[in-house]
C-alpha cells in the first residue's frame, strides 16, 4: 500500500465566505444593507426588531429572515409590520448561507434599505457563520449577566456593534453596563455600543440612525469601489 | 452543537479532494483548530468518527492540532501570541490589532492510500 500525504492548507469555510462576500456585493448593489442579530434564547432580538420596525415605519423599507429551531411565533410577530420569511432550522442550532439565500427568495428578493437576519438564539455556533451581512450586531439583555462577553470572547469578537437590551430592569438586576462594555471591548476595541429598551422606546432613535449611518457607509463604500 | 456541520463540511472537502486526485480510500484527514475557531476538539472527532465510519473513504482517521491564537499589530506590525482573549499587542499594546491565526477550522492535509494519483498537492 503506498501512502501519499496530500498538503490543502484551506480554511474549510473558505468557500462558505467566498459565496458569502458575492451575496453581500449583490445585496450592496441593490442598497440593502444586511445586518446579522445574534443574541442567546430571550435576549429581545424580535422586540428589538418590532422597535425597529416601528422606526422606520414610512421612513425605509426592511425585510425580516428570523430563524429558530421550531414555529413562526417570532414571523407572526414582525408580518404586522414588515414582510417577513421564518426560517426553521428543525434543531440546528445556527443558519447558515443557503437557508438565507432560499428565504431571500421566498421573500421575492425585495429592494429595500434594510435586511435583517434574526438568527437563532445561541451565542456560539452561529459566530462562525457569514451569512452575507454588512453588519453583525450581537445583543446582551441585562437579565443575562455582565460576564457573557468574557464567556463568549468569538461572539463578541466577531460583532461589530452591542447592543443592551431590556434597560428597564436594570434597577432590578445585579448587571453592570460598564463592565459588560469593558469586558466585550478588551475583546473587541472598535465595538460601537446602543442601550435600549424596545417596550419604552428608549435608545431606539439612537439605534436606528446608526443603522442609518452604516447603510449610508455601505453606499458611499460601494460607489467609490465599485 | 455545530461541530456535525463542520464534520459533515470536512468529510466533503476531504472526498472532494480525493475524487480530483483519483484516490478511492482517505487514511487520514488532519486538521488545526484555535482558541478563536469557536470548535471543540472532542465533539468535532466525535461527529467525524460517526460520520466517516460508514463513508466511501473509511476508515479515515482524524488528527487535529491545535494552534495558538495570533495577532498582528496595525501600528507596530509586530506579532503577539494571545494566552487570553484580551486584544492588545504585546509590543506596543496597541489595541489596533488583526487575528492571523487561531480563529479557524483549516483542513491541513488528506493522506490517501492510493498508488494511481495523478497530481500531487491541490490548489
Amino acid at each position: 500500500m503506498s501512502k501519499q500525504v496530500i498538503v490543502v492548507r484551506r480554511d474549510v469555510l473558505a468557500e462558505e465566505r467566498a459565496d458569502a462576500a458575492a451575496e453581500r456585493a449583490r445585496l450592496a448593489g441593490r442598497g440593502t444593507l444586511a445586518v446579522n442579530l445574534l443574541s442567546s434564547p430571550g435576549a429581545g432580538k424580535t422586540s428589538l426588531l418590532e422597535a425597529t420596525a416601528q422606526y422606520f415605519q414610512s421612513r425605509r423599507t426592511m425585510a425580516v429572515l428570523v430563524g429558530d429551531l421550531e414555529t413562526d411565533r417570532d414571523a407572526q410577530r414582525l408580518a404586522r409590520y414588515v414582510p417577513t420569511v421564518q426560517l426553521t432550522t428543525g434543531g440546528a442550532c445556527h443558519l447558515e448561507l443557503p437557508l438565507v439565500k432560499r428565504g431571500l427568495v421566498q421573500l421575492g428578493d425585495p429592494q429595500v434599505d434594510f435586511l435583517f437576519i434574526e438568527n437563532v438564539g445561541n451565542l456560539v455556533c452561529p459566530a462562525s457563520h457569514d451569512l452575507a451581512e454588512h453588519l453583525r450586531v450581537v445583543l446582551l439583555s441585562t437579565t443575562e449577566g455582565d460576564d457573557k462577553p468574557g464567556k463568549y470572547p468569538k461572539m463578541f469578537r466577531t460583532s461589530q456593534a452591542m447592543v443592551i437590551t431590556k434597560l428597564d430592569l436594570l434597577p432590578h438586576v445585579p448587571f453592570s453596563s460598564e463592565s459588560a462594555v469593558q469586558d466585550a471591548q478588551r475583546i473587541q476595541p472598535n465595538l460601537d455600543v446602543f442601550n435600549v429598551c424596545a417596550l419604552d422606546g428608549r435608545g431606539i432613535e439612537e439605534w436606528c440612525q446608526y443603522l442609518e449611518q452604516q447603510r449610508d457607509a455601505m453606499l458611499q463604500k460601494r460607489d467609490q469601489h465599485p | 452543537m455545530h461541530e456535525w456541520s463542520f464534520a459533515r463540511k470536512l468529510l466533503q472537502q476531504a472526498t472532494g479532494i480525493c475524487h480530483a486526485n483519483g484516490a478511492r480510500h482517505c487514511l487520514e484527514v488532519r486538521v488545526q483548530i484555535g482558541p478563536l475557531s469557536g470548535i471543540e476538539a472532542t465533539l468535532l472527532e466525535s461527529a467525524f468518527e460517526q460520520l466517516a465510519s460508514d463513508h466511501e473513504l473509511a476508515p479515515t482517521r482524524l488528527v487535529i492540532e491545535r494552534t495558538p491564537l495570533v495577532v498582528r499589530c496595525r501600528d507596530c506590525a509586530a506579532e503577539s501570541e494571545l494566552s487570553d482573549f484580551d486584544f492588545y499587542c504585546r509590543l506596543c499594546g496597541g489595541r489596533a490589532v488583526q487575528v492571523v491565526a487561531g480563529d479557524q477550522l483549516q483542513l491541513v492535509s488528506v493522506t490517501v492510500d492510493d498508488a494511481a494519483l495523478m497530481i500531487k498537492g491541490t490548489t
